[in-house]
């Protein structure tokens, strides 16, 4: 098996809020590893800290504590001139098309910055790599001259993409990238993703809260609930026979378009508490149907399940075994 | 079915325009709606300020008469020769007010691109690089707003002594402050766009995109800022002049010589005070006239 | 171990058939403020059905969202209208002056917007705020309003209904705002419900949650409810008859059934092929 491209291990965020000060755990100790050419998804609903993850993978925002290493390097300490050259080798494609293109610079500046930049590319060859870029993505050289306002959201978002692979990195960190577009555009760009995966033997983490292209891009899946990694596994066995109650109640709450279907729901009591202040017990203890004791108390921690798959609730365990043993 | 291509020129252009036949006619009750004045109030300011500065430069080669030269008839009512009548020393009005834009409009438009830029530079290190380096900044801010602005131009003045350039410099630091805040105010709600996270990860330094990313966007309402600001600045420029302070005695400024008028509007000698009072209300009113329309032009809310 | 996810056939859901509550009828206009005045709505022609779900489905700039505002007569004021008109119960609501339309606003046709929380005012309890839509259309007492407010949270299914009534708005969660919104909607028991994207922003799994709760109060009380979405998920789960809109016009409509399983046109084809990513796998 092959070495992992991004391992990441205890990272921790936390942010002082409020007055008087409290403390917010975005994420708590989380673990993964990432291996060239497959798609892990991350997935989870507000509050879960997926997008602080993608932000403090890349040192968007420095984490608090843990390690980050990028084809066995560590990242975690480097200055901000070793950083801007990590950059070269792990991009990030951001959520919004609208708001992560600079208004006021054309296509072929926002795509030839990084060439300059990054690869301190002379003009000649960064004309010829920008259309290079374009043409992978579905555009054409007219787009070059256009300013995103010029352009539709799908087409943006393709820009977005360019501008992530200029440097041609081995790692993409893609955050939401297809939830702020129309339907009938993300079937779109999620195929030029895959094609680009293909092509390129690209890693992707894929930070979503969209069950249904978890299901189609992904080859393994982190479910994340509160800063907190619940279950991981490979997409066809997670989905297939969730294990985790918070797994559960996401899967049975996606709704699908065919008519005369209903699903068994598997309900969560209450709502989704506030990250703040958190107790030291299991997440979900509050509102589990599953919740015994132990969970009131302690954080539980993930447990191999299996192969590749790892799920942190014992309870749930402890029933699993007892039907099938 | 058709199957989703790859290429994204299918994507649709919002504004098509297939249906046939002209546009149809509203039907219903009407609403009044207020009729857009921004882009005609920003024409008649550029066009009224172009004015000025042609009678600026050419103060510099021609004037009627000497605008400093005394002696010529004393408080003749306006008429010809002297377009604007002559002052309590027989000196041309007319002149003397072409001869005054120098100033005022050299002393206006220097103190305001010296705030600008050093406001501007300031208040985007504030703004983006936050914490130590926004707290000193913002301090030093408070300090100088501290006082009130008329004032505070007046003691400073007072103690380093009259001159153009002290004039400009002191009126740069008085107005620094709302260029500042500005500059800064809008950096940092820049700050957390996604565009900026975008150009750090394509190895962008801090400081370019501080100013190569964040503040080109910013420019909008700055510029608008600016112009109404300036007219502010002219006023206080001449209030300046008209309290005695800054130029030397003698040397036409539109401020000063209403100072001078100022007994004749009670003893009928009128125009020596009228005259360079309709100078500055021109200005201002057409920096403010530019102002409004550029505000119009930048207004996020337009549709593009 | 089956999953939870398993389906089971639904029974075949009855469509009421009754007589329509609201019709619009070639309803077109344009913005004044584009330039070139292209119309924006074309001929929109749809009713709905009484004591029904009938969902508006439609990707951004269908129109969708424009139309329904238009039935309340709160369309942006730049909105110009060309043709056509809007019958609630026979009357022309396009016809109606402000005062008149005030009378059916809350009492008659009530609408839930998507974003709650901005919609609620945040200098008002909650309490205070469902209790005043009483007292504008019924004529409450203070004490009988503030009554109905709580009668109301209770009915969306809000815990401790006493205590919240009198917190304020930035006190509540996305999905507890909705509800929120939806009590403060439905506390006149209108006639019609109209909502706009209802779902759209909230965690998949409080967007369950309220759509349930919308099903469950709209077939209790037989209420005529527009649900205008972009999911067509949402759609299959609740809607009897839906409409199908892009670019100011009606593609298609009919019952649920028919649009999902047998839809005619190729743009209801690429959107149900759209939402069923897995099946493309």
């Amino acid at each position: 098996m092959n070495n992992p491209i991004l391992r990441v291990h205890g990272l921790r965020k936390h942010f002082e809020v409020g007055h008087p000060r409290k403390r917010l755990n975005a994420i708590d100790d989380v673990a993964l590893d990432l291996f060239p050419g497959e798609t892990l998804a991350v997935v989870g609903e507000s509050g879960s800290g997926k997008s602080t993850l993608a932000r403090c993978i890349v040192r968007l925002i420095e984490p608090s504590a843990g390690e980050i290493e990028i084809d066995g390097r560590s990242i975690t300490r480097l200055g901000s001139a070793g950083l801007a050259r990590v950059y070269r080798h792990i991009q990030l494609v951001f959520q919004d098309p609208n708001s992560s293109l600079n208004p006021r610079m054309t296509v072929r500046q926002t795509i030839e910055e990084p060439l300059q930049l990054q690869l301190k590319m002379g003009r000649r060859q960064r004309a010829a790599r920008s259309r290079e870029l374009v043409a992978m993505v579905g555009l054409t050289d007219e787009h070059l001259g256009r300013h995103p306002h010029q352009l539709s959201g799908g087409q943006r978002q393709r820009v977005g993409i360019a501008r992530a692979l200029a440097t041609e990195p081995r790692v993409v960190i893609l955050d939401e990238p297809t939830s702020s577009l129309d339907v009938s555009v993300r079937g779109q760009i999620l195929e030029l993703l895959q094609h680009l995966q293909e092509t390129l033997n690209l890693a992707y983490l894929f930070i979503t809260h969209d069950l249904q292209v978890v299901r189609r891009v992904s080859h393994r899946v982190a479910v994340m609930y509160l800063g907190g990694i619940v279950e991981q596994g490979r997409t066809e066995d997670v989905f297939a026979d969730p294990i985790h109650p918070y797994t559960r109640a996401l899967l049975s709450a996606a709704p699908t378009a065919q008519w005369g279907v209903t699903r068994q729901r598997f309900r969560l009591a209450g709502e989704i508490p506030s990250p703040i202040d958190l107790p030291d017990a299991c997440r979900l203890a509050g509102r589990c149907p599953l919740a015994e004791s132990p969970c009131h108390q302690a954080k539980p921690t993930l447990v191999p399940v299996g192969s590749h798959r790892a799920v942190a609730c014992p309870p749930a365990l402890t029933l699993r075994q007892s039907l099938v043993g | 079915m058709t199957t989703p291509t790859r290429s994204a020129a299918g994507v649709a252009d919002p504004s098509e325009s297939g249906v046939g036949g002209g546009t149809a006619s509203p039907v219903g009750k009407r609403r009044w709606r207020p009729r857009p004045t921004g882009a005609l109030g920003f024409r008649i300011g550029v066009g009224l300020l172009v004015c000025y500065l042609l009678v600026a430069v050419t103060s510099y080669f021609w004037t009627p008469f000497d605008p400093l030269g005394v002696g010529g008839d004393v408080l003749v009512k306006p008429g010809m020769p002297y377009l604007f009548g002559t002052d309590r020393l027989g000196e041309d009005v007319f002149s003397r007010t072409m001869a005054a834009t120098r100033y005022d409009l050299l002393i206006t438009v220097a103190s305001v691109c010296l705030a600008l830029v050093l406001g501007t530079v300031l208040g985007t290190i504030g703004g983006y690089y936050g914490k130590f380096w926004d707290g000193a900044i913002m301090r030093a801010i408070e300090t100088f707003n501290a006082f009130p602005t008329l004032l505070f131009a007046m003691l400073i003045v007072s103690a380093v002594g009259p001159g153009i350039l002290n004039i400009i410099v002191v009126l740069a630091f008085v107005g620094l402050p709302s260029y500042l805040r500005l500059a800064r105010a809008e950096v940092l709600s820049r700050k957390t766009w996604q565009f900026a996270e975008a150009a750090r990860m394509v190895g962008c330094r801090s400081w370019r995109i501080a100013f190569r990313h964040l503040l080109p966007n910013s420019i909008g309402p700055l510029l608008a800022f600016t112009a109404v600001n300036a007219a502010w600045v002219a006023l206080i420029t001449a209030s300046l002049g008209y309290l005695g302070i800054g130029l030397q005695p003698g040397v036409p400024e539109w401020g000063s010589m209403i100072a001078n008028g100022q007994d004749g509007i009670i003893t009928g000698q009128w125009w020596v005070s009228f005259f360079p009072g309709m100078a500055i209300l021109g200005m201002t009113g057409s920096l403010y006239l530019l102002g409004d329309g550029l505000g119009d032009r930048f207004d996020p809310r337009r549709r593009r | 171990m089956s999953a939870d996810a398993a389906v089971t056939p639904a029974a075949r859901r009855r469509a009421p058939a009754g007589d329509a509550i609201l019709e619009i009828e070639n309803y077109g206009g344009y913005f004044s403020t584009s330039t070139d005045h292209a119309p924006t709505l074309k001929g929109v022609t749809y009713s709905l059905a009484r004591g029904a779900i009938t969902a508006i489905v439609g990707e951004t700039g269908s129109g969708k969202s424009l139309t329904a505002l238009s039935v309340l007569q709160i369309q942006p004021a730049s909105f110009v209208r060309t043709s056509g008109r809007i019958l609630f119960d026979g009357q022309d609501l396009t016809e109606l002056d402000e005062q008149a339309l005030r009378g059916i606003r809350g009492a008659r046709i009530s609408m839930v917007f998507q974003d709650a929380r901005a919609a609620l005012n945040p200098v008002f309890t909650v309490g205070r705020q469902i209790a005043d839509v009483c007292r504008l259309h019924q004529g409450l007492s203070r004490k009988d309003a503030a009554d109905a407010a709580v009668a109301a949270l209770r009915l969306v299914h809000i815990p401790d209904p006493e205590r919240r009534v009198r917190q304020y708005p930035h006190e509540f969660s996305g999905g507890m705002a909705q509800r929120v919104m939806i009590a403060m909607a439905l506390v006149c028991q209108p006639e019609l419900l109209i909502l706009d994207e209802p779902t759209t922003g909230l965690d998949v799994t409080i967007q369950a949650e309220i759509i349930a709760l919308i099903t469950e109060l709209c077939r209790e009380t037989e209420l005529t409810t527009c649900l205008i979405t972009h999911d067509l998920g949402v759609v299959a789960e609740t809607c009897d008859y839906a409409v199908v809109m892009r670019r100011g016009e009606v593609l298609e409509k009919g019952t649920c059934e028919q649009v999902l399983t047998a839809p005619r046109h190729e743009y209801t084809q690429q959107l149900l092929a759209a939402s069923r990513l897995v099946e493309n796998a």
